[in-house]
């Protein structure tokens, strides 16, 4: 992971492979750190293995080639800012995880989050995705509800919100 | 929130039916992008980004662009997978935005395998 837009992107479908019908981001910065958070009403991590959920290679899903490394290279690279990842989880209520990057020198960069936000939501029909992007005072809101019945197959389709996440960002 | 966000949110569902409003909406293949972790690290973002727009450049709208988990073959990712009709599908690997350009113009629109990139044939 070179950037904290692919972070959030293999993180968030951490979500999507627990079966999440409905997924909130939100991703606020200002000048000195960034703080992540994702909820999720997926199955949830029962507590045996939350513990265990920083561990490379700890995967519940070796059945597809999982590799278990999403959330300790997240964890890895937030610490190194002096940050921290925390997870709290409900079996079968659903998971949420923060994350919080300190904007110092070991900071990875942003990256292409439009790019992320726009995978996720074109990657699967069954989630509602909410996204709350914040950059110092200005925000832009994103609900999935509002492309009820869109085609997110559709090359045109995933080409149109691919433009309209970079708009929204460069809106900031 | 800015209101544009959701305007702009309004025009793409408004275009998007408009669309498919009476017209045939089978599609006659699929391009499946690997987005597992390795995949993502390698880049597959811009791979299903560069795909979507060469499709929509070519005027192609009956071919769906998917995505799917890993498929295992981390040495090799992005990895996309094309099924075209009833044609076997055919895995590529190391797919950047300008290989996934080349997928669109010679397999999908030529049917053209392309060899230098192919990984596997079949189902993994
Ligand atoms: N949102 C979530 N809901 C339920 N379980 C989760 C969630 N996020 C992580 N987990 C659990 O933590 C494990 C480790 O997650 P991690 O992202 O590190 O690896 P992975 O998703 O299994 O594999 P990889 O990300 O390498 O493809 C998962 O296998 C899953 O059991
Ligand atoms: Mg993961």
């Amino acid at each position: 992971m070179r950037t904290i837009a692919d972070h959030v992107l293999d993180i968030a479908q951490n979500s999507v492979n627990a079966q999440a019908t409905y997924v909130k981001i939100n991703f606020v910065e200002d000048h000195e750190k960034i703080v992540i958070k994702i909820k999720d009403n997926g199955c949830g991590i029962n507590k045996e293995e939350l513990s265990k959920i920083f561990d490379p290679f700890f995967t519940t899903h070796e059945e597809i080639r999982r590799v278990g490394l999403g959330l300790p290279f997240l964890k890895q690279n937030a610490e190194l800012t002096g940050g921290y990842v925390h997870v709290s989880s409900t079996p079968k209520i659903g998971t949420v995880l923060e994350a919080t990057l300190f904007k110092t020198i070991d900071c990875q960069p942003i990256g292409d989050l439009a790019g992320t936000f726009a995978a996720l939501v074109t990657s699967s029909t069954g989630v509602t995705w909410e996204i709350r992007r914040c950059l110092g005072k200005e925000c832009y809101d994103f609900s999935s509800k509002a492309l009820d019945g869109v085609d997110l197959s559709s090359p045109k389709v995933i080409k149109m919100i691919f433009e309209y996440f970079k708009n929204m960002e460069s809106s900031l | 929130m800015k209101i544009k966000s959701l305007e702009e949110l309004q025009k793409i569902k408004e275009k998007a039916l408009k669309e498919i409003s009476g017209r045939d909406t089978k599609k006659r293949g699929r391009i499946v992008v690997g987005m597992g972790t390795c995949g993502i690290s390698a880049g597959a973002k811009d791979t299903l980004r560069a795909l979507a727009d060469e499709l929509e450049k070519q005027s192609i709208d009956d071919v769906a662009v998917v995505q799917s988990g890993c498929m295992g073959l981390c040495e090799v990712e992005p990895t996309v997978e094309v099924q075209i009709g009833d044609e076997e599908p055919v895995i590529y690997g190391h797919v950047d935005e300008e290989q996934a350009r080349r997928i669109v113009k010679e397999h999908v629109m030529k049917g053209h395998i392309l060899s230098d990139i192919l990984v596997k044939r079949g189902k993994i």
